[in-house]
Order: structure tokens, then C-alpha cells, then sequence
């Protein structure tokens, strides 16, 4: 039993598909981020009265002053480029994974919590610690493999062990969701779809009074309460399922692009943007990168060849 | 480091982290818990509404006395679920600060140009009538109501 759950845990796995996950990662935080400077920096230069501090800034009484915040905006961004090229990573991988944590509870501390940044933390911390820039990174390219902050000097069970934490904890999210459905007022009831359906029609007329962009589709879907107790089924077996999907990297995949789907029918009934799982980055760490990363690599040498000649 | 102290660090990382991502499930149990980031147990999705809302919200009164919904966008900074809750916030607070504020910046706007006035409305919605094409609230309470003064032309 022992020796099962070791090897189920430190399976081995490329250093590539690690360093993948890495870049898509990187590139995935560096295009949330830039965006939302401006946002950032108002939101961090609002009154007090809005502060509710949250997670590492939980004992705060205060915010911080809006110096001190662009700082951490400014060393987040410089960190997550630094993490993306794979630039003295055992420096700069931690940096990014603590930096990162703090400016999202900070940007999550002013009376509205986005629990979708939750996965991206985490598995930017786990990145952050590991040997994930191994390989596809600018230390690889002028030292060879450097390792990490927390393991030292790498080995292949590594780079395995890290997906499948950064897989097991991309599950916690459904399964916590799941358990906290039933675990509710509504209990079992839940799977009746009712109370799915009184959250997309609150979301919508919420969107529709505060005069932004919603999703129609609830009018054509009210009047159809059996549409939502499928729905809720649905949710339930991803949800509930999760764990599940540790199991054998065929069942990973499958439940994987499950739960994109769901994400997708979110997008579509309720116009709301998980954008960490709908762009697939969270999930990237549930399949074998390495493979269409190889086949693009030698598609390019092969066309600079034919350029060249 | 060894083999086997390297080991010993990633089984010790690996349960270590997955018990405090996991740990907020307790909270599904206790009366009145807090929500917080990045460790949450997702208490959202279970709330019971039970078929209706109740919304403090904006709205326009054109010359014509229409009413249009004015955008949340108006009163703060932020996505529409953080600025919702502060404009909660801020009428329950002082409705009169919130509306000359919100009335300010829609006289800024070219596309408002015809709202004469703001009013701050909490009101309630029942689904099933909303839904099937009565968009009139079933409660409705003005907080506030102030005039635009638009820039003469």
C-alpha cells in the first residue's frame, strides 16, 4: 500500500512537461495582470471603509499606503517575467509565487472576494519552489538543470511529483464546492436544480439592473426547471469526481476537459469569465505538453532549414 | 540534499498543503463563518434565495420620465460584484454622498445626457415574474434621489 502511494506520487515525467506548464502559467498571470494595472491601482486608492483585509493581510487594520502597493505591483510583474523566462528561477520562482499571493489578497481585500485567482496562487507557489525551469528556460539554455529552491539539484520523479500536486490541487476547488452544496441549507435538495437556477437568474438580474452585459439565455431557460436539475447533476459528478481524476492520466484528461466544458456552459448561461480554466492553463498540468511543444519545435527547425538551404 | 530527504520534503509539502487548502470545509458547519482568499470553502454556490433578490441599484430618470438603469461603473471602481457591494455599502451609509457622486459623473457622460436626476433604489425581484417578462420590482424603496446639473452647452 505504501509503496503504491509512493509510486502513484512520485511518478516520473519529463522536465519539459513541467517547464510547459511553467511558461503557460507565466504567460497566463502576465496577460491577467497588465490589463488590470489601472484597476489595481484605483482599487488600492479607495477609502478605508472598503478594506476588509484577507488572507496574508489579515491582520491588517489598514490598507497600505498606495506607494507601497505599486511596488508590489511593480515587483510582481518583474518577478512573473523573471518566472516565465526561467531566469535565475531558484531566486526568482519563489519570488513570484510569494508575490503573487500578496497582491491578489491585497486586490481581494477591498469588500469583494474572486475566488477564481484561488488555483492560480496556489499553483504558482508550487511552480514557484520546484525545478520547473529545467528545461524551455534561459538558465537551462546557459547552466543545464538548476533545480529548485526547496529540493535542491533534480531528479525525474520531481518534475512528476510537482504535476501531479499542482493536478491534485486544481481539483480541491470542485471538490470543496461540491461538499459545500450539499453540506448547505438545501442539502441533497440542491440536486433538484433549483437553487442552480436562482443563482443564474440573481447573476443576470444583478448584471441587468447595475446596466452591464448579461447572458439572455436564462429567459429561454427559466420556465425549464428539468434543464437544471441536469445541469446540477452534471456539477455534481465533476465536482464530486475530482479526486477521482488522480487516479490514471486517461481519467485525468477526461475529467479535465469535463470541467472546461462546464466552465464553458458557465461562460454561456451566466456570461462569467473563469479565465484561468477557460483559456486551459489551469488544466495544462493534466496532459503531456511535451508532445505538441516537440512536434512544433522540430515543425520551426525544420522550416529554418528549408529557409536557410 | 539526498534522495531521501528530498523525499521526505515533498510528501511533508504534499500533505501539508493539500490539509490547508482543505481545512475551510469545517466552515460548512459553523454558524456564521467568514469567508476569506485563497483558502475558502466556496460558500456561494448554496446560498438558498429561495426565488427572489433584493438589489440596491442606480437608475436614471430621462426628461421623459423613463427610467434607465445606470451602469455600476458610475459609483466605483472594480468588477460588478465588488462595486454591487459597495454601493450597498455606501447607501445604507449616507445615500446622499453616493448619489451626488454618481449624479457628477453622469453629467460627465455624453451618453446620459439626457438622465435628469438619480435616484438610488433597493428593491425586490421575484424571479418567476421577472423572468416571464414583468421586470417591475415587487418592493420598492428611493434611498435617494438628486438632480444632474449637465454642463451648459
Amino acid at each position: 500500500m505504501k509503496k503504491r502511494l509512493l509510486n502513484f506520487w512520485f511518478d516520473t515525467a519529463p522536465a519539459e512537461r513541467l517547464a510547459a506548464f511553467r511558461i503557460g502559467l507565466g504567460l497566463f498571470s502576465l496577460g491577467y495582470i497588465l490589463p488590470r494595472i489601472g484597476m489595481y491601482r484605483q482599487i488600492a486608492r479607495q477609502g478605508a471603509d472598503l478594506f476588509e483585509p484577507v488572507g496574508v493581510f489579515g491582520g491588517f487594520s489598514t490598507p497600505m499606503n498606495a506607494g507601497m502597493f505599486d511596488a508590489l505591483l511593480f515587483l510582481t510583474l518583474a518577478a512573473n517575467i523573471a518566472f516565465l523566462l526561467g531566469w535565475h528561477f531558484r531566486q526568482t520562482g519563489p519570488a513570484f509565487g510569494v508575490f503573487l499571493l500578496a497582491l491578489l489578497c491585497y486586490r481581494n481585500s477591498w469588500s469583494m472576494i474572486f475566488h477564481n485567482d484561488n488555483v492560480l496562487v496556489w499553483h504558482a507557489l508550487v511552480v514557484g519552489f520546484t525545478p520547473a525551469a529545467d528545461a524551455y528556460s534561459l538558465d537551462a539554455h546557459r547552466r543545464g538543470r538548476v533545480g529548485s529552491l526547496l529540493l535542491g539539484s533534480s531528479a525525474r520523479w520531481q518534475y512528476g511529483w510537482t504535476l501531479k500536486l499542482l493536478m491534485a490541487i486544481a481539483t480541491t476547488p470542485y471538490l470543496l464546492s461540491g461538499i459545500a452544496k450539499l453540506a448547505g441549507p438545501a442539502g441533497l435538495d440542491w440536486m433538484t436544480g433549483e437553487i442552480m437556477r436562482d443563482q443564474v437568474a440573481t447573476d443576470t438580474l444583478r448584471k441587468i439592473v447595475l446596466g452591464t452585459s448579461s447572458s439572455d439565455m436564462i429567459f429561454g431557460l427559466y420556465n425549464l426547471p428539468w434543464l437544471f436539475s441536469g445541469f446540477a447533476l452534471m456539477t455534481m459528478i465533476v465536482e464530486l469526481g475530482a479526486p477521482f481524476a488522480l487516479i490514471k492520466p486517461k481519467i485525468a484528461m477526461t475529467w479535465a476537459v469535463m470541467a472546461i466544458l462546464m466552465h464553458i456552459g458557465i461562460l454561456l448561461v451566466m456570461n462569467i469569465t473563469f479565465r484561468y480554466q477557460l483559456t486551459g492553463a489551469m488544466f495544462a498540468c493534466f496532459f503531456p505538453l511535451e508532445y505538441p511543444i516537440g512536434f512544433l519545435s522540430n515543425l520551426f527547425k525544420r522550416r529554418g532549414k528549408q529557409l536557410v538551404s | 540534499m539526498n534522495k531521501v530527504g528530498a523525499k521526505l520534503i515533498a510528501v511533508a509539502c504534499t500533505v501539508g498543503l493539500l490539509l490547508v487548502i482543505l481545512w475551510p470545509v469545517r466552515l460548512n458547519w459553523q454558524k456564521s463563518p467568514k469567508d476569506n482568499f485563497p483558502l475558502t470553502h466556496y460558500p456561494m454556490f448554496s446560498q438558498m434565495r429561495e426565488g427572489k433578490v433584493t438589489m440596491t441599484y442606480l437608475v436614471g430618470v430621462q426628461q421623459d420620465q423613463r427610467r434607465v438603469y445606470l451602469s455600476y461603473q458610475l459609483a466605483g471602481t472594480g468588477g460588478m460584484n465588488q462595486v454591487r457591494k459597495l454601493i450597498r455599502k455606501r447607501a445604507d451609509k449616507n445615500p446622499e454622498k453616493l448619489c451626488q457622486q454618481v449624479a457628477a459623473q453622469v453629467a460627465r457622460k455624453s451618453e446620459y445626457r439626457g438622465v435628469e436626476k438619480v435616484k438610488i433604489l433597493k428593491s425586490s425581484f421575484i424571479f418567476d415574474t421577472f423572468f416571464n417578462g414583468d421586470t417591475i420590482p415587487q418592493k420598492n424603496e428611493v434611498l435617494c434621489t438628486c438632480n444632474v446639473n449637465h454642463p451648459s452647452e
